[in-house]
Protein backbone atom coordinates (compact mmCIF):
# COMPACT_ATOMS: atom_id res chain seq x y z
CA UNK A 1 0.00 0.00 0.00
CA UNK A 2 1.43 3.08 -1.49
CA UNK A 3 0.72 6.80 -0.81
CA UNK A 4 2.60 9.55 -2.39
CA UNK A 5 3.34 11.95 0.17
CA UNK A 6 2.20 15.57 -1.08
CA UNK A 7 5.39 18.08 -0.88
CA UNK A 8 3.49 20.51 0.89
CA UNK A 9 3.39 17.44 3.61
CA UNK A 10 7.12 16.80 3.34
CA UNK A 11 7.90 20.74 3.91
CA UNK A 12 5.80 20.53 6.56
CA UNK A 13 7.59 17.91 8.33
CA UNK A 14 11.26 18.76 7.83
CA UNK A 15 10.09 22.37 9.23
CA UNK A 16 8.88 20.45 12.13
CA UNK A 17 11.50 18.26 12.66
CA UNK A 18 13.74 21.12 12.91
CA UNK A 19 11.61 23.19 15.23
CA UNK A 20 12.72 20.70 17.77
CA UNK A 21 16.81 21.71 17.40
CA UNK A 22 18.97 22.67 14.41
CA UNK A 23 20.09 18.99 12.92
CA UNK A 24 22.22 17.93 10.09
CA UNK A 25 20.99 16.64 6.85
CA UNK A 26 21.49 12.25 7.95
CA UNK A 27 18.96 13.00 10.73
CA UNK A 28 17.05 14.90 8.37
CA UNK A 29 16.58 12.06 5.59
CA UNK A 30 17.14 9.32 8.21
CA UNK A 31 13.72 10.31 10.25
CA UNK A 32 11.45 11.08 6.62
CA UNK A 33 13.28 7.56 5.44
CA UNK A 34 11.65 5.95 7.94
CA UNK A 35 8.32 7.61 8.84
CA UNK A 36 7.05 8.41 5.13
CA UNK A 37 9.14 6.03 3.37
CA UNK A 38 11.03 8.99 1.35
CA UNK A 39 14.78 8.93 0.21
CA UNK A 40 17.41 11.47 0.42
CA UNK A 41 17.26 12.10 -2.91
CA UNK A 42 13.78 13.37 -2.50
CA UNK A 43 15.12 15.76 0.57
CA UNK A 44 17.78 17.60 -1.13
CA UNK A 45 15.30 19.33 -3.43
CA UNK A 46 12.83 19.82 -0.23
CA UNK A 47 15.89 21.46 1.32
CA UNK A 48 17.53 23.06 -1.14
CA UNK A 49 13.78 24.92 -1.79
CA UNK A 50 12.75 25.64 1.97
CA UNK A 51 16.27 27.09 1.59
CA UNK A 52 15.86 29.25 -1.23
CA UNK A 53 12.60 30.41 0.03
CA UNK A 54 13.68 31.82 3.05
CA UNK A 55 11.80 29.14 5.31
CA UNK A 56 15.76 28.14 7.03
CA UNK A 57 19.23 28.48 7.26
CA UNK A 58 22.45 26.46 7.17
CA UNK A 59 25.51 26.81 9.20
CA UNK A 60 28.46 24.41 9.08
CA UNK A 61 30.06 22.51 12.07
CA UNK A 62 33.29 20.51 12.45
CA UNK A 63 32.94 17.13 12.93
CA UNK A 64 35.93 14.24 12.89
CA UNK A 65 37.68 16.27 10.52
CA UNK A 66 35.13 17.22 7.94
CA UNK A 67 31.82 19.14 7.71
CA UNK A 68 28.57 18.96 8.85
CA UNK A 69 25.72 21.19 7.74
CA UNK A 70 23.50 21.92 9.97
CA UNK A 71 19.51 23.14 9.29
CA UNK A 72 17.93 26.48 11.29
CA UNK A 73 14.74 27.29 10.91
CA UNK A 74 13.86 30.98 10.36
CA UNK A 75 10.72 33.26 12.04
CA UNK A 76 9.21 33.07 8.58
CA UNK A 77 9.83 29.20 8.57
CA UNK A 78 8.06 28.99 11.39
CA UNK A 79 4.76 30.64 10.39
CA UNK A 80 5.12 28.64 7.07
CA UNK A 81 5.11 25.82 9.63
CA UNK A 82 1.37 27.24 10.96
CA UNK A 83 -0.06 27.87 7.67
CA UNK A 84 1.25 24.09 6.80
CA UNK A 85 -0.33 22.68 9.57
CA UNK A 86 -4.24 24.41 9.26
CA UNK A 87 -4.13 23.36 5.51
CA UNK A 88 -3.13 19.88 6.76
CA UNK A 89 -6.04 19.25 9.41
CA UNK A 90 -8.69 20.47 7.34
CA UNK A 91 -7.15 18.32 4.41
CA UNK A 92 -7.31 15.66 6.94
CA UNK A 93 -10.65 16.03 8.00
CA UNK A 94 -12.31 16.39 4.31
CA UNK A 95 -10.31 12.77 3.50
CA UNK A 96 -11.09 11.25 6.71
CA UNK A 97 -14.94 12.50 6.06
CA UNK A 98 -14.44 10.97 2.67
CA UNK A 99 -12.93 7.82 4.04
CA UNK A 100 -15.57 6.59 6.90
CA UNK A 101 -18.31 7.72 4.71
CA UNK A 102 -18.00 4.09 3.34
CA UNK A 103 -18.74 2.27 6.63
CA UNK A 104 -22.10 4.16 7.15
CA UNK B 1 37.01 6.15 -1.44
CA UNK B 2 33.91 8.51 -1.38
CA UNK B 3 36.16 11.15 -2.18
CA UNK B 4 37.47 9.61 -5.45
CA UNK B 5 33.70 8.69 -5.80
CA UNK B 6 32.41 12.01 -5.28
CA UNK B 7 35.17 13.76 -7.56
CA UNK B 8 34.27 11.59 -9.98
CA UNK B 9 31.21 12.73 -10.14
CA UNK B 10 32.19 16.30 -10.14
CA UNK B 11 33.88 16.25 -13.18
CA UNK B 12 30.56 15.15 -14.71
CA UNK B 13 28.63 18.06 -13.52
CA UNK B 14 30.61 21.19 -15.14
CA UNK B 15 27.68 22.93 -16.59
CA UNK B 16 26.00 23.37 -13.43
CA UNK B 17 26.85 26.52 -11.49
CA UNK B 18 29.78 25.87 -8.78
CA UNK B 19 27.74 26.86 -5.67
CA UNK B 20 25.29 24.65 -6.73
CA UNK B 21 26.78 21.97 -7.63
CA UNK B 22 29.13 22.20 -4.13
CA UNK B 23 26.05 22.25 -2.17
CA UNK B 24 24.76 18.93 -3.44
CA UNK B 25 28.16 17.23 -3.66
CA UNK B 26 28.30 18.45 0.51
CA UNK B 27 25.13 16.88 0.73
CA UNK B 28 25.70 13.58 -0.66
CA UNK B 29 29.05 13.48 1.04
CA UNK B 30 27.46 13.90 4.09
CA UNK B 31 24.56 11.31 3.83
CA UNK B 32 27.55 8.48 2.54
CA UNK B 33 29.28 9.40 5.31
CA UNK B 34 27.24 9.39 8.07
CA UNK B 35 25.42 6.80 7.12
CA UNK B 36 28.58 4.65 7.31
CA UNK B 37 28.26 3.64 3.27
CA UNK B 38 31.03 1.06 1.66
CA UNK B 39 31.72 2.05 -1.83
CA UNK B 40 29.84 -0.84 -3.18
CA UNK B 41 26.99 0.33 -1.23
CA UNK B 42 27.37 3.69 -3.19
CA UNK B 43 27.79 1.87 -6.25
CA UNK B 44 24.46 -0.02 -5.83
CA UNK B 45 22.63 2.69 -4.54
CA UNK B 46 23.27 5.50 -6.74
CA UNK B 47 25.28 3.75 -9.91
CA UNK B 48 28.52 4.92 -11.22
CA UNK B 49 29.25 8.39 -10.83
CA UNK B 50 28.66 9.06 -14.40
CA UNK B 51 24.85 7.88 -14.10
CA UNK B 52 24.61 9.42 -10.61
CA UNK B 53 25.67 12.61 -12.06
CA UNK B 54 23.37 12.60 -14.96
CA UNK B 55 20.53 11.75 -12.54
CA UNK B 56 21.31 14.88 -10.41
CA UNK B 57 21.52 17.39 -13.46
CA UNK B 58 18.58 16.25 -14.98
CA UNK B 59 16.77 16.87 -11.57
CA UNK B 60 18.10 20.12 -11.68
CA UNK B 61 17.58 21.15 -14.87
CA UNK B 62 14.30 19.90 -14.26
CA UNK B 63 14.29 22.06 -10.15
CA UNK B 64 15.60 25.21 -12.09
CA UNK B 65 13.17 25.22 -15.02
CA UNK B 66 9.86 25.42 -12.75
CA UNK B 67 11.59 27.81 -10.60
CA UNK B 68 12.53 30.05 -13.68
CA UNK B 69 10.52 33.16 -13.55
CA UNK B 70 10.50 36.28 -15.62
CA UNK B 71 13.88 37.32 -14.10
CA UNK B 72 15.99 34.43 -16.09
CA UNK B 73 16.08 35.62 -19.74
CA UNK B 74 14.41 33.48 -22.24
CA UNK B 75 17.39 32.40 -24.11
CA UNK B 76 19.02 31.42 -20.72
CA UNK B 77 15.67 30.00 -20.30
CA UNK B 78 15.47 27.68 -23.75
CA UNK B 79 19.18 26.65 -23.68
CA UNK B 80 18.45 24.73 -20.26
CA UNK B 81 15.46 23.46 -21.54
CA UNK B 82 17.00 22.46 -24.70
CA UNK B 83 20.21 20.84 -22.99
CA UNK B 84 17.65 19.22 -20.64
CA UNK B 85 15.86 17.31 -23.82
CA UNK B 86 19.35 16.29 -24.50
CA UNK B 87 20.30 15.11 -21.73
CA UNK B 88 17.14 12.40 -21.07
CA UNK B 89 17.45 11.46 -24.10
CA UNK B 90 21.13 10.28 -23.62
CA UNK B 91 20.14 9.34 -20.38
CA UNK B 92 17.50 6.51 -22.09
CA UNK B 93 19.98 5.57 -24.63
CA UNK B 94 22.53 4.80 -21.44
CA UNK B 95 19.80 3.44 -18.85
CA UNK B 96 21.00 -0.32 -18.64
CA UNK B 97 17.77 -1.16 -16.50
CA UNK B 98 14.34 -1.31 -17.95
CA UNK B 99 15.12 -2.11 -21.32
CA UNK B 100 12.16 -2.70 -22.87
CA UNK B 101 10.54 0.43 -21.17
CA UNK B 102 13.70 1.99 -22.67
CA UNK B 103 13.13 1.41 -25.84
CA UNK B 104 9.28 2.01 -26.01
CA UNK B 105 9.85 5.48 -24.20
CA UNK B 106 13.10 6.26 -26.81
CA UNK B 107 10.43 5.06 -29.62
CA UNK B 108 7.87 7.72 -28.29
CA UNK B 109 10.02 10.29 -27.49
CA UNK B 110 11.98 10.62 -30.95
CA UNK B 111 8.71 10.46 -32.50
CA UNK B 112 7.44 13.59 -30.46
CA UNK B 113 10.63 15.23 -31.19
CA UNK B 114 10.21 14.35 -35.06
CA UNK B 115 6.73 15.29 -34.78
CA UNK B 116 7.87 18.74 -33.08
CA UNK B 117 10.02 19.12 -35.78
CA UNK B 118 8.27 18.24 -38.73
CA UNK B 119 5.11 20.61 -37.90
CA UNK B 120 7.63 23.60 -37.02
CA UNK B 121 9.13 22.87 -40.46
CA UNK B 122 5.52 22.85 -42.44
CA UNK B 123 4.46 25.80 -40.75
CA UNK B 124 7.59 27.72 -41.17
CA UNK B 125 8.22 26.32 -44.72
CA UNK B 126 4.27 27.20 -45.48
CA UNK B 127 5.19 31.06 -44.28
CA UNK B 128 7.89 31.41 -46.41
CA UNK B 129 6.06 30.16 -49.56
CA UNK B 130 2.64 32.41 -48.71
CA UNK B 131 5.11 34.95 -48.35
CA UNK B 132 7.56 34.85 -51.38
CA UNK B 133 3.97 33.94 -53.54
CA UNK B 134 2.42 37.39 -52.28
CA UNK B 135 5.59 39.09 -53.27
CA UNK B 136 6.23 37.39 -56.80
CA UNK B 137 2.32 37.93 -57.19
CA UNK B 138 2.88 41.73 -56.44
CA UNK B 139 5.38 42.39 -58.14
CA UNK B 140 3.67 40.43 -61.55
CA UNK B 141 0.76 42.44 -60.91
CA UNK B 142 2.95 45.53 -61.25
CA UNK B 143 4.58 44.52 -64.53
CA UNK B 144 1.03 43.54 -65.69
CA UNK B 145 -0.06 46.62 -64.76
CA UNK B 146 1.24 48.03 -68.53
CA UNK B 147 -0.83 45.33 -70.41
CA UNK B 148 -4.00 44.99 -68.61
CA UNK B 149 -5.16 47.05 -65.54
CA UNK B 150 -7.67 44.47 -64.62
CA UNK B 151 -4.94 41.70 -64.30
CA UNK B 152 -2.21 43.65 -62.91
CA UNK B 153 -4.47 44.77 -60.09
CA UNK B 154 -5.81 41.51 -59.47
CA UNK B 155 -2.34 40.19 -58.98
CA UNK B 156 -1.34 43.24 -56.68
CA UNK B 157 -4.03 42.45 -54.45
CA UNK B 158 -3.64 39.30 -54.53
CA UNK B 159 -0.22 39.97 -53.53
CA UNK B 160 -0.86 42.34 -51.01
CA UNK B 161 -3.59 39.46 -49.15
CA UNK B 162 -0.64 37.07 -49.29
CA UNK B 163 1.59 39.39 -47.13
CA UNK B 164 -1.13 40.94 -44.94
CA UNK B 165 -2.23 37.42 -44.24
CA UNK B 166 1.59 36.01 -42.79
CA UNK B 167 1.99 39.29 -41.37
CA UNK B 168 -1.16 38.99 -39.36
CA UNK B 169 -0.88 35.37 -39.09
CA UNK B 170 3.06 35.61 -37.95
CA UNK B 171 2.67 35.91 -34.39
CA UNK B 172 -0.21 33.44 -33.50
CA UNK B 173 1.91 30.75 -35.64
CA UNK B 174 5.09 32.17 -33.37
CA UNK B 175 2.88 30.94 -30.07
CA UNK B 176 1.41 27.95 -31.73
CA UNK B 177 5.57 27.16 -32.31
CA UNK B 178 6.27 28.41 -28.39
CA UNK B 179 3.58 26.05 -26.77
CA UNK B 180 4.37 23.28 -29.13
CA UNK B 181 8.22 23.39 -27.47
CA UNK B 182 6.21 23.57 -23.67
CA UNK B 183 4.35 20.49 -24.41
CA UNK B 184 7.66 18.79 -25.20
CA UNK B 185 9.75 20.29 -22.24
CA UNK B 186 6.74 18.84 -20.55
CA UNK B 187 6.74 15.48 -21.93
CA UNK B 188 10.38 15.44 -21.24
CA UNK B 189 10.12 16.57 -17.69
CA UNK B 190 7.71 13.80 -17.15
CA UNK B 191 10.21 11.08 -19.06
CA UNK B 192 13.04 12.52 -16.71
CA UNK B 193 11.43 12.07 -13.61
CA UNK B 194 9.45 8.88 -13.75
CA UNK B 195 12.84 7.11 -15.68
CA UNK B 196 15.96 8.61 -14.75
CA UNK B 197 15.70 11.03 -11.81
CA UNK B 198 16.11 8.65 -9.04
CA UNK B 199 13.65 11.39 -7.37
CA UNK B 200 10.47 9.41 -6.89
CA UNK B 201 8.56 9.74 -3.56
CA UNK B 202 7.93 6.41 -2.23
CA UNK B 203 5.05 5.34 0.18
CA UNK B 204 4.75 4.20 3.64
CA UNK B 205 4.77 0.89 4.30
Amino acid sequence: MNIQVPTTVLDGSVLAVLTKEDTYGYIITKSMQELLGVSESTMYPVLRRLKRDGYLETYDKPFEGRNRRYYHITDLGVSHLQEIVHSWASFREAVNSLLEERND
Amino acid sequence: MIKEYLDNVRSYLKDLPTDEREELLQFYEEQMLDAGYSIQDIEEKYGTPKQFARSLKIEYFIENDEVADDTVPRSTRTKNRMNLVWLVVLGLFASPFLIPIAIGVIGILISAIILFLGILFSIYVGIIGVLAGGLIAFVNGVILLWQSVATGVFYIGAGLLLTGAVIFFAPIVWRVTRWLFEMLVTFIKWVGNRYLSKNNVKGAH
